[in-house]
């Protein structure tokens, strides 16, 4: 299996961010289309795939600090938080000015986080981050799955 | 009690907000102060909605209610009297 037919394997299976209210309702996040999500980041001009890209870089800075803060960290968290650091090491990457990537590339390697990402148990991590970058970019109504 | 009494537990609220970044972090950390001076100048209702689940810095908080993201703004409200705590929040594992 390839990076992309692992992406579009896993496509059901990412949610958007929960949300929980002061009255204790929760709301499950919903199913996010990653096809579509990717697509549309294909079409967005440079600057807006960087605020894309910064979104998801920082939520995973988040996601790394839910697992090192509550020592003692388990091997599986360790193992989490190099990958975790992978994704961010190549986002952080392509968002250079000076050596950016093509609009193509920048989702392949999405893509490929998203395969990682499900490979090392932050998967919820990324669909949240991936559901809040296309909806503060591409648009709110365009990121969960069509039912 | 009847046999086919329902009982409707209510649903458990959220703990408290706390924040992961002490007081004294401001005071010893020059970004941190930065940063506090800065969501210090923005208006309460900016500070809600950049906080609000979907905005690109959601709040965003452990299930004993340790704040992960948005320590320095919910310390901004609190300095103000909002009532933090009514907030919505993006639980987080």
């Amino acid at each position: 299996m390839n990076t992309n037919d692992a992406a579009r394997d896993t496509a059901l299976k990412l949610y958007g961010p929960t949300v929980q209210y002061a009255d204790g309702k929760v709301v499950p996040g919903q199913p996010v289309d990653v096809e579509h999500v990717l697509t549309q980041f294909e079409h967005l001009d440079a600057d807006a795939r960087s605020a894309f890209l910064c979104i998801i870089a920082h939520d995973l800075t988040v996601a790394i600090r839910s697992v090192v803060f509550d020592a003692p960290v388990t091997d599986a968290g360790v193992d989490r938080v190099k990958w975790i650091n992978e994704s961010l090491h190549r986002l952080t990457s392509c968002i250079n000015p000076h050596k950016r990537w093509s609009a193509h590339d920048e989702a392949m390697l999405i893509r490929g986080i998203i395969k990682n990402s499900f490979e090392h148990g932050f998967d919820g991590w990324i669909g949240r981050a991936l559901a809040v970058a296309a909806g503060n970019t591409i648009g709110a109504n365009s990121v969960v799955k069509a039912k | 009690m009847g046999a086919d009494e329902i009982i409707y537990a209510p649903i458990p609220k959220p703990p408290p907000l706390r924040r992961i970044h002490s007081d004294a972090l401001y005071e010893q950390d020059s970004d941190a102060r930065r940063s506090l001076e800065y969501h210090r100048t923005r208006t309460t209702e900016e500070i809600v909605e950049s906080l609000r689940p979907g905005a690109d810095e959601s709040l965003k908080v452990k299930p004993d209610g340790r704040i992960f993201q948005g320590n320095t703004r919910i310390k901004v409200l609190e300095e103000r009297g909002y009532p933090v705590n009514d907030l919505p929040r993006d639980p987080i594992p």
